[in-house]
């Protein structure tokens, strides 16, 4: 039977918040492997998915439409494993930064609102550089959601005007007034067994 | 010769019947089968109420009912007494024909057939004069020929509707005042039958009161415009606004109106709240919700876009402390409570309330729009009152949704305000236009959800809730919309984020102070 989308969204957000347990883990073999996939999976940014992206992305099995929102969610984890759960969006971490980097911050911002499909990942690795080197946590299962639609077929309608939309609301809010119609993806961390990866 | 029309018998009111098929009737046939129609269904909805208005004047000259006990035993009788029309038209010696050479009805044979001109000066939305052409594609060129029927109703409505402005002289005077309900929102209370809503909008009549008579039976106008208080009732719900005279001609064998004088008539003088029982009053209030002190009270009016149902409480609700002080309500509500008092209608039962309006321009001579709405009217809410208490909580609760609904059109209207400062821009189109519309019919199932928690005895919160959802939806969906169809920048679409972020916090703050305040007038229950 199919795993239903939602949970093979979950599952693979899931394994990703495994990977960044697993850097923390005592045990330094693993703490090697997941540092050895989390290179594989920033390969991936270049369009080289390695074999990390083999074992955490294409496991869950991917919809061929949102292929490359997943692959491009892997990488931007890889480049800053600091994943969070939760609802906040990627507006909520970017108010996050500009009270520390204040106006930087806000054009970094509007200028990721305006790019459309082509330009929106090259954008995002910029700003998840910026937010690692602040230590400003992402919620990763919303960004890929997010991403499903800015970089799907619909990056030109309605849901893709909504989701910026809640990314400049959370921007301003930083996220505490978390709109109810968001959709719920709440991903746990687990320590990743001692086999994998 | 033309031939008489006599609006007795010949068809000329529109009605709907219960059926739902659509008929004309003169007034003894809509008489004895009042119980058989459903409404009344004028060309316009100021027609319609003009049509009410004069059918209750006759039912009132030709029923009474004199006493309560009277009008009892007019509900109880499955039809109105077919007969007791011609009695009335035989003995009240008033003249019932269109076109009678000496007492033509509503008409002025007086006026001087020199300053004919085109009948569709009756009508305003026909272009001649001031009426410009605009989507009806009529010209002032036009040749317009009514049959005396539309003639009649049309005749009825200027009475009733017309606007104000330079009238045809019948020697000099040429300024008129506007016709008395272009002044407030005429409420109908309406059951299932138009016997049930017009014995619903009845008033205790007495028939021998030589002041309270209808037009038709008073003497015939002289020309020249006058002024004078009313007599009574029946005198304000016939009152002779202006002076007309139709001319009919016939055109291939049948009689039509082509040609009519319409000049100033007969300017009512006095205050409305003590005249005129079909409307609903309240004193203007003050920026903190107060009446303001001294002011008198207005006439509810219909407004565009906002709706009639944001004054439920002034037309619904009773609130004995301020009741005749800073609020009036129409008089058949009142009536609606005696009734139900005493036993003639079940609590449960739910009512429209219909209202008939015309807006008109600054200058008060040109018709802007027609209104027409509806409100449930539930019984049970009417009556509802605390005798012990200067509250009535049910009033409260209802003014709490209200002015939930409208703190939320106003931080929309915030939102886009500051969203265009921002930028500089001009606004563009309203955002009230797809916020208030939405809200009528949710409003219409939250009296009646609230009239059914009330009989029942049960807790009015889980309605409460229920609207305050409503509202909070509502409006985000509107901001969700409105954010959508604006051209966005990356700079503008973050001022777009901020302002509804800003929004949503209002919302939220609304509702909270929103259950605040309706914790201390819900009713305490198990579930409390």
């Amino acid at each position: 039977m199919t795993v239903p989308l939602d949970e093979r969204r979950a599952a693979f957000v899931k394994s990703l918040y495994g990977l960044q347990a697993g850097l923390d883990s005592r045990n330094t073999a693993l703490r090697a492997a997941c540092r050895r996939t989390l290179a594989g999976l920033r390969r991936g940014l270049t369009g080289q998915p390695g074999i990390g992206a083999q074992d955490i992305v294409f496991r869950h099995d991917p919809p061929e439409g949102e292929l490359d929102a997943w692959l491009l969610v892997a990488g931007l984890f890889a480049t800053h494993p600091n994943g969070v759960g939760g609802r906040r969006s990627l507006g909520a971490s970017m108010f996050a930064l500009r009270e520390k980097r204040k106006d930087s911050a806000t054009r970094r911002f509007e200028q990721l609102l305006l790019r459309d499909r082509g330009g929106l990942p090259h954008h995002l690795r910029q700003v998840i550089r910026l937010l690692a080197s602040d230590g400003i946590a992402v919620n990763y299962a919303g960004l890929l959601d997010d991403l499903v639609i800015l970089l799907g077929d619909g990056y030109r309608g309605e849901s893709a005007h909504r989701v910026r939309l809640r990314w400049a609301r959370d921007f301003h809010t930083g996220g505490r007034a978390v709109s109810a119609e968001r959709p719920s993806a709440t991903v746990t961390t687990e320590r990743p067994s001692e086999e994998t990866p | 010769m033309t031939a008489p029309f006599d609006l007795i018998t010949q068809r000329w009111i529109p009605v709907v019947r219960l059926g739902g098929g659509e008929d004309e009737v003169g007034l003894a046939e809509l008489f004895a089968e009042a119980h058989k129609i459903r409404r009344i269904a004028g060309e316009t909805p100021p027609m319609t109420a003009a049509l009410y208005r004069l059918v209750l004047a006759f039912l009132h000259r030709a029923y009474g009912p004199e006493y309560d006990a009277d009008w009892g035993d007019l509900w109880k009788a499955e039809s109105f007494d077919a007969d007791a029309v011609g009695r009335y038209v035989n003995t009240s010696g008033a003249s019932f024909d269109l076109f009678d050479a000496e007492r033509p009805f509503l008409q002025c044979p007086e006026l001087p057939e020199a300053k004919r001109s085109t009948v569709a000066k009756l009508i305003p939305d026909r272009a001649v004069g001031n009426n410009v052409t605009l989507f009806d594609h009529t010209v002032a060129g036009d040749r317009v020929e009514l049959a005396p029927s539309t003639a009649a109703r049309w005749l009825v409505t200027a009475h009733a509707y017309d606007p104000g402005g330079m009238k045809t002289p019948a020697t000099k005077v040429k300024s008129s005042k506007r016709a008395p309900c272009n002044g407030f929102a005429v409420v109908l209370v309406e059951g299932r039958t138009l016997k049930e809503t017009l014995l619903l909008n009845a008033s205790l009549h007495d028939p021998e009161d030589p002041g309270d008579r209808a037009a038709w039976e008073r003497p015939v106008p002289g020309a020249e415009p006058d002024k004078r208080r009313s007599g009574g009732w029946t005198d304000v719900l016939t009152w002779p606004s202006r002076r007309v005279r139709l001319f009919p001609t016939v055109r291939a064998g049948k009689t039509v109106v082509a040609e009519a004088v319409l000049s100033p008539g007969t300017e009512l003088v006095g205050e409305l709240p003590g005249l005129e029982k079909m409307a609903a009053y309240r004193t203007p209030l003050t920026p903190a919700g107060r009446p303001k002190p001294g002011a008198p009270m207005l006439p509810v009016r219909l407004r565009p876009v906002r709706g009639a149902w944001r004054h439920s409480v002034e037309l619904l609700l009773v609130d004995p402390w301020n009741e005749e002080r800073t609020r009036q309500r129409p008089v058949a509500l009142k009536e609606l409570a005696t009734h139900t008092d005493r036993g003639r209608i079940p609590d449960e039962t739910v009512y429209t309330l219909r209202m008939f309006g015309q807006q008109l321009d600054k200058n008060a001579s040109v018709v802007e729009a027609y209104f027409e709405e509806a409100v449930p009217a539930p019984v049970a809410l009417i009556r509802a009152q605390n005798d012990t208490d200067d509250e009535n909580p049910v009033a409260k609760l209802v003014g709490c949704a209200i002015e939930l609904a409208d703190e939320a059109g106003a931080a929309l209207r915030t939102m886009q305000r500051e969203y265009h400062k921002e930028f500089h821009a001009m606004p563009g189109e309203s955002i009230d236009l797809p916020y208030w519309p939405v809200l009528p019919r949710p409003f219409g199932r939250f009296l009646r959800d609230l009239n059914a928690a009330r009989a029942a005895g049960r807790s009015e919160r889980r309605v409460m809730d229920e609207w305050q959802r409503t509202v909070g939806s509502t409006a985000r969906r509107v901001a969700d919309d409105w954010a959508a169809a604006v051209a966005v920048s990356g700079r503008s679409l973050s001022a777009l984020g901020k302002h509804q972020a800003a929004l949503h916090k209002r919302l939220r703050s609304f509702s909270a102070r929103f259950e605040g305040q309706i914790v201390k007038y819900l009713t305490k229950d198990d579930a409390e």
